[in-house]
């Protein structure tokens, strides 16, 4: 059928105002060190958990299971390659740690440092990188050395900084908080460092309730088990532009008595959980958690009515897989 | 393959020249010149903390806090709902004792207190923290805020009363944010003050447990409570907390005899329903009797809660109104300038007695708390 100037023109116009709206709905997307456009969903359901081999006598350095645990996860030969699928040289790095339950059940600082090598490797100086949780006493309990300097990595709380908070609400559907400008203004890039365990409320605090962290009021969004709170929360366009990976330090790993550090409970996983997707990779370790107490005769988180629930809610919303069935778990 | 006509060309860059447009802008977002030379940071002693009163241990280092109903379970190293009080090995804390982030010398009538001291000001002070959370606060960048968060100084409560007596001030008033998350700075500060003939007004939302509520009301002189609505709906989804414990504890402080008022906010749509106040009213009038102030306030979109319009004022004039047929004898208007129902008038002969413009009293004709017409004595507290 052919048609007017005018119908062509009007067409045209229409197609001009919808583009953006196409485009707004779409997923979230970065720009690496390759130049490419990378959606932030790329990996989507992609799991890592790399483990010091079976028999050894010296346990894997954080660093040497990182680089098998990148190089896998994105697919790549080496591992400075997938930190440039994620990174570029001109990015802020910001690591947010879940420094919470002081030593031992925080990430080591070696692992930190693992972290920072390879951002190097990707043109990102230690300058401009920063290490921070929300509170100096926290990351000092953890044997963190604060570092506000302009040299090396920083290292310091939300609440060293004049101004840590946004002064203004910002709202993620039912969560409404000032977010820490650390996020939302001093970085460009986010990697979520937690720790594989178990927590009293909300069944887990591995990956996504780690960013509770980021928000000033976390302790008015614990009722209902955290959830559907702590997907609300992902769904800040702050954390979901910026975060790009996902790890837990499963060295040492907490299946029950959470989220302090309860001796008892722990057991030796020597182990990293590595994903750019935080609800696979919560619902990954929500299974180990479960596993190893079904092993330690316990109940499920279901049956202590303590069942992550938010992940379902996470999934629904396109934050991530929630599906066991649906995540590539790769074990190596 | 399909062939394409320059029309379809045309139409399709006109798509990707938008979303290339629209990318630029999302791209731009996330690659700002971040300058990390400028981030300025604080200076400043780490608050100090105190062992909390009225918790209980539960055993695998967790604690069940006992000062509030919303009675916390509190993990160690995790906080209350208020934020400010904290689990630490199993043993619970206070993070806020002495951790003043605010401190004015107000009119009393600010609280707003009407039959306390009339005309006289109060060291006004609070902490950060809140056992509810109120939809539409007025002073949520402290009240919604941890004691880490926000600028504070530390002040003793020797220092408390002393500025008190340095400023002239009867009274310290405990207020802005919420008094009982600090019950114990607060306790500290009223029996300092006490020594010095100073006395203490709480200005809360009543959303305490009874046996703390009991022990404190011996060290102050008056409360006011914010009565947010009559009913659980309200409680629940608008402030975080619960009816039934304000309702309790507004009878004991009535039962314990010291001087009460009552603040209702009244949000258009929310709790501004004429049946539900009228049952409210009645339940005023027969639990604390007919005597206790109610000032009925004007809200203003504020914090979360920036969808609804001021309140009208024939809206609070007719709950006004409402509340006088139940047999409350003292209603007020406030949050309106110069509304005439913001003065007392004497509930015998209707002869003006206090009459006020915002805080300010223009005229005090009381004799010895009496009206000088024909003697009725106001009920409050007019003398030290």
């Amino acid at each position: 059928m052919r048609r007017s100037r005018r119908e062509f023109l009007t067409d045209s116009l229409k197609t001009v105002a919808a583009g953006p709206l196409l485009i707004g709905a779409s997923t979230q997307w970065f720009h690496n060190a390759f130049g490419e456009i990378v959606p932030t969903d790329r990996w989507r359901g992609r799991v890592v958990v790399a483990r010091a081999a079976k028999g050894s006598t010296t346990p894997a350095t954080p660093g040497a299971l990182l680089d098998r645990a990148m190089a896998r996860l994105m697919e790549e030969e080496t591992a400075t390659a997938a930190w440039k699928r994620l990174f570029r040289p001109d990015d802020v790095v910001a690591i947010k740690v879940n420094a919470m339950a002081g030593r031992p059940l925080v990430p080591r600082y070696e692992l930190v440092r693992a972290i920072a090598t390879r951002l190097n490797g990707a043109g990102i100086p230690d300058e401009r990188i920063i290490v921070w949780d929300r509170s100096d006493r926290e990351l000092q309990r953890a044997g963190y050395t604060l570092n506000t300097t302009g040299r090396g990595l920083k290292i310091f709380g939300t609440d060293a900084l004049v101004d840590g908070y946004e002064p203004q609400l910002s709202h993620a559907m039912t969560v409404g908080s000032c977010f820490a400008r650390i996020l939302t203004r001093h970085c460009t890039a986010a990697i979520n460092l937690g720790v594989l365990k178990d927590h009293d409320l909300a069944g887990v605090a591995v990956m996504l309730k780690n960013f509770y962290g980021v928000i000033h009021n976390p302790n008015k969004y614990h009722n209902d088990n955290c959830s559907p709170s702590v997907a609300h929360l992902w769904t800040h366009d702050s954390i979901r532009r910026k975060v790009r990976l996902h790890i837990a330090d499963a060295h040492l790993a907490q299946y029950h008595g959470g989220p302090a550090f309860h001796s008892a409970y722990t057991w030796p996983f020597h182990g990293l959980i590595v994903a750019t997707d935080g609800v696979a990779a919560d619902r990954v370790a929500q299974e180990i958690i479960e596993r190893r107490r079904r092993e330690a005769g316990m109940s499920t988180l279901a049956a202590e009515h303590r069942e992550p629930t938010y992940l379902a809610e996470a999934g629904r919303l396109g934050l991530g897989e929630a599906r066991l069935d649906a995540i590539r778990w790769l074990e190596i | 393959m399909t062939r394409w006509s320059r029309r379809d060309m045309a139409k399709l860059f006109t798509l990707a020249a938008c979303g290339c447009a629209m990318g630029q802008d999302r791209a731009g977002e996330g690659h700002p010149a971040v300058n990390l030379d400028g981030l300025k940071f604080r200076s400043g002693a780490v608050p100090q903390v105190r062992e909390a009163r009225f918790w209980e241990p539960l055993g695998d280092r967790k604690v069940r806090c006992k000062l509030c109903p919303h009675e916390c379970v509190v993990a160690d190293q995790e906080r209350g709902t208020c934020g400010v009080r904290e689990n630490r090995g199993g043993k619970y804390y206070t993070l806020a004792y002495g951790q003043v982030c605010s401190t004015h010398i107000d009119p009393i009538e600010k609280k707003p207190l009407f039959h306390y001291l009339p005309g006289t000001s109060a060291l006004s002070i609070a902490t950060s923290g809140c056992n509810m959370e109120c939809q539409y606060c007025q002073n949520w960048q402290i009240s919604q805020f941890r004691p880490e968060q926000v600028p504070s100084v530390d002040l003793p409560p020797t220092r408390v009363a002393a500025l008190a007596r340095q400023y002239a001030s009867p009274t310290v008033a405990y207020t802005y944010s919420e008094p009982v998350v600090f019950y114990e700075y607060m306790y500290d500060v009223a029996a300092e003050a006490r020594k010095l003939g100073i006395g203490s007004v709480m200005i809360s939302n009543g959303y305490i447990q009874i046996e703390p509520l009991r022990k404190l009301i011996p060290v102050l002189s008056a409360i006011k409570v914010d009565f947010k609505g009559f009913s659980e709906n309200f409680y629940t989804k608008v402030c975080r907390g619960h009816l039934k414990p304000v309702l309790d504890a507004l009878a004991a402080i009535a039962a314990a005899g010291i001087w009460l008022e009552l603040v209702m906010l009244v949000i258009p749509t929310l709790n501004d329903n004429l049946e539900e106040n009228r049952k409210m009213f009645r339940w005023i009038r027969q639990n604390l009797g007919d005597q206790v102030p109610l000032h009925l306030t004007r809200f203003h979109p504020m914090y979360k809660l920036q969808n609804l319009p001021p309140t009208p004022v024939a809206t609070l004039e007719k709950l006004s109104a409402e509340a006088r047929q139940v047999g409350l004898k003292f209603v007020y208007v406030g949050n309106v300038y110069g509304h005439p129902e913001e003065s007392t008038r004497c509930p015998s002969c209707n002869r003006m007695l206090i009459q006020r413009v915002g805080f300010e009293i223009v005229q005090n004709a009381l004799k010895d708390g009496r009206c000088p017409s024909c003697q009725t004595r106001l009920p409050g507290v007019f003398s030290r």
